[in-house]
């Protein structure tokens, strides 16, 4: 290429294809999607942000107009394998639904299908869940006290991850800056929130063993986590990748909501479909992004370069019930900026 | 719960159907008529974004009965666009990227459309009054408002009066290649946008 040749792309106005549908009214996200026969589920949330499940009395909201099942986290979790774990924590288990205990308030404990979404929801009001509170705190460090109650008991204390990250000689350009500036950063739990909440519908046909998902999702390996979850090969889970997504900034994960619509569609034979609504996106959809609190000492030249950088970090994931990543983003973005960093992240 | 026959007049024709009268607008329009180009936000009537036009007013549909709407003109953004051609706002909206993940767009085109239908020259302070009951989360608010400024210069010159001089001055110099005047999407000139973009910066 000469240089005087002129560039096709670079500083022209270029459109994305998808305006002309979008400003249309004619984009085709998950809610718009017609699927004969849909099935619509409602769930039943924790109001405990730590309690044991004593029992679950469905009865009442099964007798409800339209209502066609009401699915325990119990149940669910003998259908299914738990939700993928990316840490080395075992006794760390996650199931779509609470499965004997409650680990934050508004997890989901129970999922209501029946014909229309309103009976979904009026069903689910009927569900009755007896609960007996456990103890719990709510700030990060606090939880790390070894006397605090550990959110999974089995795991034996509330640290999921204790690592360290070292980005070239530390020590020795501390000890050659001659100025330092300790501090603590703390940040606040934080969420983006599409218009759009997480939807998902699903339809099993159970002679070909063949999965079909429209979901509003963004997720990297979000068939693998399904076909896993389910026991059945990938090849048998088909996402269909001409769904518009109504805003996700991330958030939009999917994993548990798909796996409850899944086991409900393979054994109602009937498409189902969950949407979000705002509580259920709020409280316990994927969207939150944990409390950090960063303690660093940064030092750095007379002329104010910083030369290197120690810091502990503590994220908090509340009940960690619905994150499958810890990200270690600070140490990650600070690698790229400085000679050298230590972080222990947590 | 039975239903009740509802005659609805969407989008300029009169349809006759029956649905549970606890129904919203907003249900009925999608799960009824199959107009899914209104979208559900919060159902809470806070973010605009199941907006629709009554009578020539924005109106929230997930909060009206259209038992309550016999007899009213309901708009929705699939009655913008006739036969292919976009409204003006619309392709001022595809032309100047204000719509991101498109899901808020239909609400604020239609929230745009009644401005633009009762004050053909807003103020940039009108134009944002007007859609600031419509939330968008990409945070586009800035690209939003200028089509909407856009679309509202752009229906001005299409329905101002024809000027036999200023067709003249219109015409481009003699030597110089002729660049169709008809805007073609996807390529507003730069000098337009910066000019849009001027009050701001």
């Amino acid at each position: 290429m000469t240089p005087t040749m002129p560039l096709k792309f670079v500083s022209s106005n270029r459109r994305v294809r998808e305006d002309r549908r979008f400003v249309a009214g004619q984009g085709r996200y998950v809610a718009d999607i017609p699927l004969e026969g849909l099935l619509h589920v409602a769930l039943v949330p924790s109001q405990h942000p730590a309690a044991r499940i004593v029992s679950i009395n469905v009865i009442e909201a099964m007798k409800m107009p339209g209502v066609h099942y009401a699915l325990t986290g119990e149940e669910l979790a003998k259908a299914t394998e738990p939700l993928m774990n990316g840490l080395d924590t075992p006794n760390v288990r996650r199931f779509p639904l609470a499965v004997g205990q409650v680990r934050y308030a508004g997890e989901w404990v129970v999922a209501v299908v029946a014909e229309t979404r309103a009976q979904a929801e009026d069903a689910a009001e009927k569900v009755r869940i007896e609960y007996e509170p456990l103890p719990y705190v709510i700030d990060a460090e606090e939880a790390l006290d070894p006397a605090s109650p550990p959110v999974h008991p089995p795991h034996g204390s509330n640290l999921l991850l204790d690592k360290t990250f070292i980005w070239g000689e530390v020590e020795k350009h501390f000890a050659e800056s001659p100025r330092r500036l300790a501090f603590r950063v703390v940040w606040g739990r934080s969420s983006t929130v599409p218009i759009e909440t997480f939807g998902v519908a699903v339809k099993w046909d159970p002679w070909r063993e063949m999965l079909d998902v429209w979901a509003s999702i963004q997720m990297p390996k979000y068939s693998d986590q399904i076909a896993r979850s389910l026991r059945i090969p990938l090849n048998n889970v088909r996402v269909h990748q001409d769904v518009d997504v109504g805003g996700s900034y991330g958030v939009k994960r999917g994993i548990k909501q798909t796996v409850i619509v899944s086991h409900l569609a393979r054994i109602l034979g009937r498409p189902v479909r969950l949407i979000e609504d705002r509580l259920d996106n709020m409280r316990a959809g994927d969207a939150h992004g944990p409390d950090r609190i960063f303690d660093v000492e940064v030092a750095f030249n007379d002329d104010g370069n910083p030369q290197a950088c120690m810091g502990a970090d503590i994220e908090d994931y509340d009940n960690d019930a619905n994150l499958d990543i810890i990200v270690t983003n600070f140490a990650t973005t600070l690698s790229t900026m400085l000679p050298s960093i230590f972080i222990r992240d947590g | 719960m039975p239903k009740t026959l509802l005659r609805l007049s969407v989008n300029g024709e009169d349809h006759d159907l029956a649905a549970a009268p606890h129904k919203t607008l907003l249900e009925v329009l999608r799960e009824e008529m199959g107009l899914t180009g209104t979208k559900h936000g919060c159902e809470l009537g806070e973010c605009g974004t199941c907006t629709v036009l009554v009578d020539g007013r924005p109106v929230l549909s997930c909060l009206a009965l259209p038992i309550e709407l016999e007899g009213r003109a309901i708009t929705t953004v699939e009655g913008l666009a006739g036969a292919g051609r976009l409204h003006p706002l619309q392709q001022a909206f595809a032309e100047l990227g204000a719509a991101q993940c498109g899901y808020c767009t239909p609400g604020m085109l239609m929230a745009a459309k009644a401005l633009l239908d009762r004050n053909p020259t807003p103020t940039r302070a009108e134009v944002v009054e007007a859609i600031s009951g419509n939330i968008c989360r990409c945070t586009g608010y800035g690209q939003i408002v200028e089509a909407v400024e856009f679309a509202a210069d752009r229906l001005r010159k299409t329905n101002a009066p024809r000027d036999p001089q200023a067709a003249v001055a219109d015409e481009p110099p003699v030597g110089r290649p002729a660049k169709s005047k008809a805007p073609q999407e996807g390529i507003l000139e730069a000098a337009q946008i910066d000019a849009l973009r001027g009050g701001r910066s």
